[in-house]
């Protein structure tokens, strides 16, 4: 399987048909992806997989609502797992029933020290900052802070206009700037292309 | 080096998630008439990006030519299947899964089904292997004593050609060649019809050649195939 967004496209289709195994191969392309970005939320734990796995379930149980971004469901996806991070209880409640049939054998994830330090993590200073902004404003902020998303893929991963996405980055940015020490500030700082 | 998910966990959430989709998915009957299956299942969800594709028996759809007969076979645990030889012009081979007895059981590709106690003899997946000509068969990869029944019929997939209008402009379904100018969708009248394609993609409401951005809801009308007529509204978001 490769990263072709055409073939992306053409699975996605097939996906919003019902497909299962067409399902299988989507989170094939994209679950790394998305486990990173759960551990810059709460570290290579059992609990990043967790959020992978409601991600997923969340991907397929609103799949007839996602909006491709070249052709590709992984911004929608990333946005979610933001969304899933910050309501972690609560979508876990949904699906118990799956997360607890899956392996906890494990203490800890085993990922090595290289491979985690490959990850920028959100601190928790920024992670209390972030839970004061809509869940639309945190995704955004994160979205283009860390995963360096474009605006225009934001805005189209959101739904909304790339002036409303710069609009709503500044204002993001000024409400959790006061909140923020030096380096986290230094993370939701940057260039918006 | 780069951090991935583990494999053991992968594997186990990998399977779960397919047999989650299995199991709360479309159920589809007709495997060799997917436009139609797909159209029945956009038209219950209303709107949304999904129910641009596949959405009637448009242009540009997956013909799908039965080769052969239907062939029944049932068995135990990890097996070949037998389907016969493939005859000249097989692209792939329809196949429908029922379990027998409670297990998880495994086609070629990787797709898989696990049935409980309440789904023995009744849940049934369906989907498309590739194949070609000279093929004898497919496997299915399950526990001792679990049971299953396999369908298999052989096929040929072509895809039909766009459709083009007085205008120059091509209409029907994104397939692999790309997406025409005019995409087929379902309006929410349930309306049979097609919006402009560069339409449903642009983030940017000054970019629209039709439809309007009313909050975060893209709305677009729906037209005949001549891109003028219209027929009803598709929403995006919202």
């Amino acid at each position: 399987m490769t990263g072709d967004p055409q073939d992306e496209a053409a699975l996605w289709r097939a996906v919003v048909g019902g497909d299962p195994a067409a399902f299988g191969l989507i989170f094939d392309l994209h679950k790394d992806r998305v486990f990173r970005h759960a551990v810059r939320w709460h570290g290579a734990g059992p609990e990043s997989e967790d959020t992978v796995a409601v991600a997923f379930l969340e991907l397929w149980r609103r799949r007839t609502d996602v909006r491709l971004v070249g052709g590709s469901v992984l911004p929608w996806l990333l946005v979610t797992t933001t969304n899933v991070v910050r309501n972690q209880a609560r979508a876990e409640r949904r699906h118990r029933r799956l997360l607890s049939a899956l392996p906890r054998e494990r203490a800890e994830v085993g990922a090595d020290d290289a491979a985690l330090s490959s990850v920028r993590l959100i601190d928790p200073t920024l992670r209390n900052a972030l839970a004061r902004l809509s869940p639309e404003d945190a995704a955004l902020l994160v979205m283009l802070s860390f995963e360096d998303m474009s605006v225009a893929d934001v805005a189209a991963a959101l739904g909304i206009t790339t002036q409303a996405v710069k609009t709503r980055l500044h204002r993001a940015r000024a409400r959790v700037r006061p909140l923020l020490d030096t380096t986290s500030a230094h993370d939701v700082e940057g260039v918006t292309r | 080096m780069t951090l991935t998910l583990d494999d053991a966990y992968s594997r186990a959430l990998r399977r779960a998630l397919v047999d989650h989709a299995a199991a709360h998915g479309v159920r589809r009957r007709a495997r060799w008439r997917p436009a139609l299956a797909v159209g029945a299942a956009t038209l219950t969800a209303g709107t949304g990006l999904a129910a641009a594709v596949g959405a009637f028996d448009a242009p540009g759809s997956p013909l799908v030519q039965p080769l052969a007969g239907t062939v029944t076979v049932e068995g135990v645990g990890t097996q070949i299947v037998d389907l016969g030889v493939a005859p000249p012009g097989t692209t792939a081979i329809e196949v429908g899964l029922t379990c027998l007895t409670p297990g998880t059981f495994t086609g070629a590709d990787g797709a898989s089904l696990s049935c409980g106690p309440s789904d023995a003899g009744r849940a049934t997946a369906t989907w498309r292997l590739p194949a070609s000509p000279g093929t004898t068969g497919t496997t299915i990869d399950a526990g001792p004593g679990e049971r299953w029944r396999v369908t298999g019929a052989y096929s040929a997939v072509t895809t039909t050609e766009w459709g083009v209008n007085a205008d120059g402009l091509t209409y029907g379904v994104a397939n692999g060649r790309g997406t025409p100018d005019l995409l087929a969708v379902i309006a929410t009248n349930g309306a049979d019809g097609y919006v402009y394609s560069r339409d449903l993609t642009t983030p940017d409401p000054a970019g629209l050649q039709t439809g309007t951005f009313e909050r975060r809801r893209l709305v677009l009308p729906v037209f005949e195939p001549d891109g003028k007529t219209q027929v009803g509204e598709f929403n995006v978001g919202g």
